[in-house]
């Protein structure tokens, strides 16, 4: 099945097989596609960096600054698998609903006694599991993935608030919470993971085969499967992969809040997708970068702290953030209006 | 294959039938809390089965996924077409309901609010807690019990459009700015319901004041994440917290002084009184001076200029008497 | 009778899904009348139709959208009847009310209008563009009444919102039917409808043929927004308040009722009498469900399977068909 956004209007021709071709040959020639965006993420959030420590001298101190890190760990960790899913040409809009059940999983064999390398493969399997039936439906189903995942949402919702039944499951153990709040050698252990979870997805796009095949497949499905990429078995990975990491983003979340409730997750999904187009990701997929992406969840964060810090309410939050979405990709689309080249 | 479509047609009809026919004998009575699945309505919920099986009647309780105003309003039609002798609601939004209020009056549905009020509409009348002026006050009060009457304090609340909530906080300000004109109030927040907002709201109030002396978090909803921010933050025991939240959820971070004090009541008794209320309105009876609750220790006022029947003065927890209660 | 039937079917995939809608409503019917002895009383019509249609005029504009291709998608639908209510609220005490109805309604065009240069002249990606300016709207929406609903309606307003004529809702009636009849006879009997359908299909082969795609899109979107608007008068008539939140949630329910009732995701299928009849099957579950008592949870879960083998089935469908030829 097409990736949900086929290629661009009438004139602009698709990024082709030859330039999986190329990336294998010149690595440099894929990032190059992003790195403008980086720089200009990176620019923004210097400036809006600066204004915010005009604007209040709190927010340049080390612990604000370790405590937004430390409040971007679960987005960044599921917006590195949301990169790869949308760079594949997919979509999850469902991510909310794995983190949330596989919270409730986590919630549960804690309650039930288990210790916490038991209570992880089982939370990190439940969330791949979850995403790997997102991955079936997107293939073996033919369902587009933004109604996939969609459905997959109300599923997992209906799901979470049957288990949960009412009763927050409260006072869990917060075993694994020095991975996020703690320190190693001065480093926030936040800051640690982070590298780790980048690391490993960076590696899995760039240095493996596997990396390939989800280029290739975002670029174009029917080449890829013309070149002989398993394309169906790599969907299903990718959706575990993202289902799998939203499931350590559980385990975190029960670490640092000892606490499994009803709302976990709404808003997960959307601002995993906004940063990670603010990353220079392109929805239609076959161009994507987890250094933008981390950016993207960085000066999201950064600008709901600053906020904060200045004393504006939060609801002007998502207008914010919205409005420089808006911003970002009107001068992309602009700069690149003459660029054949699909962005 | 006829013979078994015919036998399971004819026991489903006599199934609903059945349902049909003990539903003419009870009185039913149907609960809509603002919200389905947290603990504060699980206790309610509780307290009004007690009361169901006590007195007889049949209890139901069903809340929408989100707190919506026409979510809530489906499931509170539903139950007046159900034909509900009783219905009780705790309003997301008040101006939704009110339409749908004054028509279930109209069809001789008695309407009463239980929890949070529906002011302006036709309800035979609101079972409080406790006022929700005195609410905002004690909390405020409690809070400059421990840091004086100078200082900065930040609000945190869920969604900015539940009006119980909006009431506390208002009550809150009137008080700061009548009574203790030095108490700063320097943000009002607001979640998405999850704790990890609340956390992060508790962090970053805490990081813009550094000199800040109090937070209260006016949803049950915000309680895990403030209590959280302050161990997180190391701030235990130099700032005082405090929400509208059920010990169960909380008594962790009460004993070890993340929280310092909760304000609440007893969910379970208003649970327990709104039951008896609906049965005692739906019989015919009137409410006079003095208000005995039949398995209710509490002390039930009812004030007859107000319509309001009210449970008792709110209850105040902290480490010293918060390990009694199990809610 | 079946195999003609079947072949008949085969050639047109949205009367096919018609009939299938149609024979799930029926069948819902059936089993929520099984459910609850209250399912099937007088009172469950208006009490039923009464939530159709705002979400109904969202899920037509949202087929229209979807129909152009694009591939096209309005997810900014739920926060323009929110804005557009808090400015009609607004504007009430200066204007009266039905002048500030009418201007909400323009405001909803334009709002519209946004979205569609966005999409169709910036060449931003539908998804992410409506996606950016749902969290724009949203947010004035909030941020400028602080959430407090707003009331001042004067009474007589209530007439669209909670009237109704010889038992059937008012805002259905008056507003959704013709509303449906009109984009109906627009898709199928006019030239607009065929260049719609044109541009959904194969953009490309449309474009070449003359019609101005980019027109035929941006002006689809402003149509979203005004349906939008008008859903969020409806809105504001039933509540005699304008809440800021008014239409959370709305665009994801209104994607669903498109693509349940047959619309393509990707353009070029559907119609409104299917969008019409799937808000109508999902506005019974919902409501036969609630009259059983049983809980929204369960509710959200029915319509995410209702939706995910909707569109499996025609994958489904189109593999058995073709081993079968």
């Amino acid at each position: 099945m097409e990736p949900f956004l086929r290629g661009a209007a009438p004139a602009a021709p698709r990024l082709l097989s030859k330039d999986l071709v190329m990336a294998k040959t010149n690595d440099l020639r894929l990032t190059s596609l992003t790195a403008t965006r980086e720089m200009i993420l990176l620019c923004a959030i210097l400036l809006v960096g600066a204004a915010f420590s005009f604007a209040s001298p709190y927010f340049l101190t080390p612990i604000n600054l370790i405590q937004t890190l430390r409040a971007a760990l679960e987005l960044a960790i599921v917006s590195a698998g949301m990169t790869l899913v949308i760079i594949m040409g997919g979509i999850d809009v469902s991510v909310g609903g794995i983190l949330a059940v596989s919270a409730i999983v986590i919630g549960k064999s804690y309650q039930a006694g288990m210790p916490p390398w038991v209570v992880a493969p089982i939370g990190l399997g439940t969330g791949a599991i979850l995403g790997a039936w997102n991955g079936w439906l997107t293939t073996k189903f033919k369902v587009p993935p933004i109604i996939a995942t969609l459905g997959s949402m109300y599923i997992f919702s209906a799901i979470m608030f049957i288990v949960i039944g009412g009763a927050w499951i409260s006072g869990l153990p917060n075993t694994l919470s020095p991975l996020v709040n703690g320190a190693v050698f001065f480093i926030p252990s936040a800051a640690l993971v982070i590298l780790f979870v980048y690391g490993t997805c960076w590696i899995l796009l760039r240095r493996v085969p596997f990396g390939r095949h989800i280029y290739g497949i975002g670029s174009s499905e029917h080449s890829a499967k013309l070149v002989g990429i398993n394309v169906d078995r790599t969907k299903i990975i990718t959706y575990a992969i993202l289902g799998l990491l939203s499931g350590f983003a559980a385990l975190l979340y029960v670490a640092r809040m000892r606490n499994v409730e009803i709302n976990i997750g709404t808003s997960i999904a959307l601002e995993a997708i906004a940063a990670t187009i603010l990353g220079g990701t392109s929805i239609r997929g076959g161009v994507g970068s987890l250094l933008g992406t981390l950016l993207g969840v960085v000066f999201i964060r950064i600008i709901q702290n600053g906020l904060v810090l200045i004393g504006v309410s939060s609801l002007w939050e998502t207008v914010v953030i919205g409005g420089l979405l808006i911003l970002v990709l009107a001068v992309d689309a602009i700069r690149n209006r003459n660029n054949l080249r699909t962005q | 294959m006829n013979a078994i479509l015919k036998t399971a047609a004819i026991s489903l009809l006599a199934a609903t039938s059945m349902i049909g026919a003990t539903q003419a004998k009870d009185i039913r009575i149907a609960f809509v809390p603002q919200i389905q699945g947290i603990p504060y309505y699980v206790a309610m919920e509780q307290g009004g089965q007690a009361a169901a099986k006590k007195f007889g009647v049949t209890y139901v309780q069903q809340g929408p996924t989100t707190t919506s105003g026409a979510d809530q309003l489906r499931i509170f039609e539903s139950f007046v077409n159900q034909g509900f002798d009783v219905v009780a609601v705790s309003p997301d939004d008040v101006e939704s309901l009110k339409p749908a209020i004054a028509a279930a009056k109209a069809k001789g549905v008695h309407v009463i609010t239980s929890d949070a009020d529906a002011a302006g509409s036709e309800r035979d009348f609101y079972v409080a807690q406790a006022k929700d002026q005195d609410l905002g006050y004690t909390i405020l009060d409690e809070m400059v019990k421990r840091v004086g009457e100078e200082g900065k304090i930040a609000i945190i609340s869920d969604s900015p459009t539940i009006t119980s909530l909006n009431n506390w906080i208002a009550a809150i300000q009137e008080r700061a700015k009548t009574k203790y004109p030095k108490i700063e109030i320097v943000s009002v927040d607001h979640t998405d319901g999850t704790a990890a907002r609340a956390f992060q709201f508790a962090t970053d109030d805490m990081t813009r004041n550094p000199d800040l002396k109090g937070i209260i978090g006016i949803a049950s909803t915000t309680c895990p994440g403030i209590g959280q921010a302050v161990d997180a933050a190391g701030r235990i025991g130099s700032i005082v917290t405090t929400g509208f939240c059920s010990p169960n959820t909380v008594k962790d971070y009460v004993m070890s002084g993340a929280m310092t004090y909760t304000v609440l009541w007893n969910p379970t008794d208003l649970g327990y009184l709104t039951v008896w209320a609906g049965k005692e309105v739906a019989e015919g009876r009137k409410f006079g001076d003095a208000i005995k609750v039949d398995g209710l220790d509490a002390n039930v006022q009812w004030l007859a200029d107000q319509n309001i029947l009210l449970l008792g003065a709110p209850m105040v927890f902290t480490k010293d008497n918060i390990e009694k209660f199990n809610f | 009778m079946i195999a003609n039937l079947a072949t008949r079917l085969q050639g047109d995939p949205l009367r096919a899904r018609l009939l299938l809608l149609i024979g799930l409503w029926l069948v819902a019917i059936v089993v929520m009348s099984l459910l609850s002895p209250y399912f099937l009383q007088s009172s469950t019509v208006p009490y039923l139709l009464q939530y159709v249609p705002i979400l109904g005029l969202l899920g037509l504009g949202q087929t229209l959208v979807i129909l152009a291709g694009g591939p096209g998608i309005d997810l900014s639908v739920g926060a323009i009847v929110s804005l557009v209510g808090v400015c009609v609220g607004a504007l009430i005490s200066g204007l009266g009310v039905w002048p500030a109805c009418a201007l909400g309604i323009v405001l909803g065009g334009l709002l519209g209008l946004v979205n569609g240069v966005l999409v169709n002249v910036l060449r931003i990606p539908s998804l992410i563009a409506t996606l950016a300016t749902m969290f724009v709207y949203g947010g004035l929406a909030l941020a400028s009444t602080q959430g407090k609903p707003m009331g001042n309606f004067p009474a007589e307003f209530a007439w669209l919102g909670q009237g109704t004529t010889l038992g059937l809702p008012n805002a259905f009636v008056f507003v959704l039917l013709p509303d449906a009849v009109i984009l109906h006879v627009m898709l199928t009997r006019t030239t607009i409808g065929r260049h719609i359908v044109a541009s959904g299909n194969d953009d490309r082969a449309a474009y070449l043929s003359g019609i101005d795609v980019a027109r035929v899109r941006i002006g689809l979107y402003v149509l979203s927004g005004v349906l939008a608007a008008v859903g969020s008068v409806i809105s504001m008539s039933w509540f005699l308040s304008a809440r800021p939140d008014a239409g959370t949630g709305m665009e994801l329910l209104a994607v669903t009722i498109a693509v349940l009732g047959g619309t393509h995701i990707f353009g070029g299928t559907g119609g409104v009498p299917g969008t019409i009849v799937a808000i109508l099957v999902i506005t019974t579950l919902q409501i036969g469900l609630q009259l059983a008592n049983i809980s929204a949870a369960w509710q959200l879960g029915v319509i995410g399977i209702l939706l995910v083998a909707s569109v499996a089935s025609t994958g489904a469908f189109k593999a058995i068909w073709g081993f079968k030829r």
